[in-house]
């Protein structure tokens, strides 16, 4: 795969880091309710 | 509150910064349990176990596998899915020699974002999730020792480089760095059915080097050497 610019591959890394942090606790949650549906 | 927006903002951007340049290269040291039972390849959560059977192998990413090892009989394939935070250094799960294989993409690399959603929730990846397997681009790793275990390295849509710290012909350690993924990936490891009685699954976190795969319960699978 070709390589992008510096810049444009450090934007594109800080927008998937911050989507996954955001995402870290809303799967987090989710995993708590689907061990509660579970019991 | 803009004050505190600011704040937020720049409190992101440095721990984004330690992330990019320092967090994610790291390359731990790894401990191997005694003995010759394979251990993990990557660092991550176990997306999905299956079995193929050559040369029936209907799915297109089985294909190819298949036609690129030249793969008969029945394999056993554990697929693990790094997230961005874990290490991103492949190990070999076994003692031998390594043959690396390019395998090209068919199309342009699209994204896993399915497989993190999953992986976080700790549930197997629906085999019609898993699109990438018939497009991306892979990095095949082949090692013969006492059997015969195949890595496939994944990359995502965003990944830059796989590369291999091995060359064709070298002989590789249990546990050895034998690659790296730069960044956010998946690893397949491969082995005949039945070489190995599994201990993982889906869900269960993985420390490459570390983690065993299996016990060995079978018989040896092929001659140790392809030469």
């Amino acid at each position: 795969m070709e390589r992008q610019g510096f810049v444009v591959r450090l934007v594109r890394d800080l927008v998937i880091f911050t989507a996954v942090v955001v995402a870290q606790p809303v799967l987090a949650l989710a995993r708590r309710l689907s061990r509660r549906r579970g019991r | 509150m803009i004050a505190a927006a600011l704040a937020a903002g720049l409190i992101l951007v440095a721990a984004f910064a330690w992330w990019r340049f320092f967090y994610f290269h790291r390359n731990p040291v790894r401990h191997s349990p005694p003995g010759d039972e394979p251990v993990a390849a990557a660092d991550g959560r176990i997306v999905y176990l299956e079995t193929v059977a050559f040369p029936a192998a209907a799915n297109p990413y089985h294909r190819r596998i298949g036609s690129t090892f030249a793969l008969d009989g029945r394999w056993s394939v554990i697929a693990t899915y790094l997230g961005i935070f874990d290490v991103h250094v492949v190990r070999a799960p076994v003692a031998g020699q390594v043959q690396i294989h390019r395998i090209a993409p068919l199309s342009a690399n699209v994204s896993m974002g399915r497989s993190f959603i999953y992986a976080g929730l700790r549930r197997p990846l629906p085999a019609g999730r898993r699109g990438y397997l018939d497009k991306n681009e892979f990095l095949g790793i082949d090692i013969r020792g006492d059997g015969r275990v195949l890595l496939v390295l994944m990359a995502d849509w965003w990944i830059d480089q796989i590369t291999p710290f091995v060359a064709d012909g070298d002989r590789v350690e249990r546990g050895q760095a034998i690659g790296k993924i730069l960044m956010g990936s998946q690893v397949d490891v491969w082995v005949r059915e039945g070489w190995i009685a599994p201990v993982l699954t889906v869900g269960a976190g993985v420390r490459a080097g570390e983690t065993l795969l299996g016990t060995r319960a079978g018989t040896p699978q092929e001659p140790s050497s392809s030469a």
